[in-house]
C-alpha cells in the first residue's frame, strides 16, 4: 500500500468515527512529527509540547472533514506542526511571562549538564569512529562535507567523482558510521 | 521519491540547505517513513558529533575580554541611546567545564561534569571586561542577553558571526556562522564555540536578527578578544 493509499484509508476510517484509526494515525506519523519539530526548533522539550498541540488540531480538523485531499495527510500534518511552532514563537515573543507562568514554561534541556555530558560523550565516540574509518577518502569526504560544509561539486571535482558516485560514497560512509556506532554503543544509544 | 533520492536529500535537509517549500515536501515524505527517519537520525548524530568533536590547538586557561565596538555599529549610527546599546547585548562567557580524559558511557549527571555560570557582565561603561576562567580544558559557550523590552531586538531567530580581525582587515574573512539561534526563556542566546576551536586573538562579532521572511537586521556588533593567561 502506498503512502497516499494508507493516508486515504486512515482519513476515511476516522471520518466514520473509528477511534483505532486515530491512534494508528498518531503512531504512524508521530516519530516523523517529533523529528521535524526538533529539527526546526532545536529544542526537544518544545518539540514534544508542540507535537501534542499539533495532534489535537489535526484530529479535530480531520474529524470535521477539513482535509479535502485525503491522500495529502502527511503534508497536512507537516503544515499544522509548522503553524503551531510559528504561533509558539510569535506568542512567546509578544507576551512577557509572569513568574507564575514561568513555572509551566518549556525549558530547552540542551543546556543542562546531563545533555552537555551526552553531547560530549557523542563527540568522543564520533571522533573515535571517524578515525577508524578504513578509507581515508571517506573520512576526508565526511569532514569536508559535514564540517566545512564544502560545496558538493567542488568535492566531486577534487575526488573525480560524479554526483551520483558522491552520493553513494556519502551513503556508504553513513552506513559505515552506523555499523561502528552500533558496535561501540549499541542500537539504542 | 525513492530511497536513493531521499538519501541524497538527507544532508541537504540537515545542513538546512533546502528552501522552505523543499524542506516541507521532504518532511511530508519522511513523516511516515521509518527507514528515512533512521537515516536522518544517524546522519544528524554524525553531524552533531563531528561538530562537537572538532578541535584545533588547545586554548589553555584563557582570559576573555569583551569590548563593545559601538562607534561603528549600524544601529548606533541610527541614533539609539547609549543605555539602549549597552542593555541590548551583554556578552559574557559561560564556560561549561567538561573535564574528561577518557570516554565515559554513562548518560546520567556526573560529578566530573562541572558547569560554571559566571554573572552576566554589562559592557555599559567599561571599555573592557575581563573574566578569568580557572580551568585549562573547557568548552566555550558564549551567552548573550537580548533585551526583548526593545521591540527592534525581537526576532524569531538570530544569526551570530565571528571573524578574526586579521581576516577582516585583509578582506579574507572566513567567519564562523551560527544560524537559527533562538532565545531561551530568559531571553538568552547561547553559542557553543566548542572546545579549543578558538585561537587567541581579536574577533569581530555580529549578531543579526532574522525576520520571518529571512530579512536580516543587525542587532549588535563589536569585538571580543581571546587571550591566553600566562
Amino acid at each position: 500500500m502506498t503512502e497516499a493509499q494508507a493516508a486515504e484509508s486512515l482519513v476515511e476510517r476516522i471520518l466514520k468515527g473509528d477511534q483505532t484509526a486515530e491512534q494508528e494515525m498518531v503512531e504512524r506519523y508521530n516519530r516523523g512529527v517529533l523529528f521535524m519539530l526538533r529539527h526546526r526548533s532545536k529544542n526537544r522539550a518544545l518539540a514534544e509540547d508542540i507535537s501534542q498541540e499539533t495532534w489535537r488540531i489535526v484530529l479535530q480538523k480531520v474529524r470535521a472533514g477539513d482535509l479535502k485531499d485525503h491522500s495529502k495527510l502527511s503534508a497536512f500534518i507537516v503544515q499544522t506542526a509548522k503553524n503551531q511552532l510559528l504561533m509558539h514563537y510569535r506568542s512567546s515573543h509578544q507576551t512577557k511571562v509572569t513568574l507564575d507562568d514561568k513555572a509551566d514554561e518549556t525549558v530547552d534541556m540542551s543546556d543542562q549538564p546531563q545533555q552537555v555530558l551526552e553531547k560530549y560523550n557523542l563527540a568522543q565516540v564520533v571522533k573515535k569512529l571517524v578515525s577508524e574509518l578504513k578509507t581515508p577518502r571517506d573520512r576526508e569526504l565526511i569532514m569536508r562535507f559535514y564540517l566545512q560544509e564544502e560545496d558538493k561539486q567542488s568535492i566531486c571535482q577534487d575526488y573525480q567523482l560524479s554526483e551520483l558516485h558522491f552520493n553513494r560514497v556519502l551513503f556508504r560512509a553513513r552506513q559505515r558510521f552506523k555499523e561502528l556506532w552500533v558496535e561501540h554503543i549499541g542500537e539504542h544509544r | 521519491m525513492d530511497n536513493m533520492a531521499a538519501n541524497q536529500q538527507i544532508e541537504r535537509y540537515l545542513l538546512r540547505q533546502m528552501d522552505e517549500q523543499e524542506a516541507s515536501e521532504f518532511e511530508a515524505y519522511y513523516l511516515s517513513n521509518n527507514e528515512c527517519i533512521d537515516q536522518l537520525e544517524m546522519a544528524e548524530r554524525l553531524l552533531e558529533g563531528l561538530r562537537f568533536a572538532k578541535d584545533s590547538q588547545p586554548l589553555s586557561t584563557p582570559i576573555i575580554a569583551t569590548k563593545k565596538a559601538a562607534n561603528d555599529s549600524r544601529w548606533w549610527r541610527k541614533g539609539l541611546p547609549v543605555w539602549a546599546s549597552a542593555a541590548m547585548v551583554m556578552i559574557t562567557l559561560f564556560p561549561s567545564l567538561v573535564m574528561y580524559n577518557e570516554l565515559k558511557q554513562q548518560s546520567g549527571p556526573s560529578a566530573e561534569l562541572s558547569v560554571l555560570s559566571l554573572p552576566l557582565t554589562e559592557t555599559r561603561s567599561a571599555d573592557q571586561q575581563v573574566i578569568k576562567v580557572p580551568f585549562s580544558e573547557q568548552r566555550m559557550i558564549l551567552s548573550m542577553f537580548v533585551d526583548t523590552e526593545l521591540e527592534q531586538m525581537v526576532h524569531p531567530s538570530y544569526t551570530f558571526e565571528l571573524s578574526a580581525i586579521s581576516q577582516v582587515k585583509s578582506q579574507n574573512a572566513n567567519p564562523w556562522i551560527f544560524n537559527q539561534l533562538k532565545l531561551d526563556h530568559n531571553d538568552m542566546l547561547y553559542i557553543d564555540l566548542g572546545k579549543s576551536v578558538v585561537n587567541p586573538g581579536s574577533y569581530r562579532f555580529t549578531l543579526l536578527g532574522l525576520s520571518e521572511n529571512n530579512e536580516k537586521r543587525e542587532v549588535s556588533s563589536g569585538t571580543v578578544t581571546f587571550e591566553l593567561q600566562h
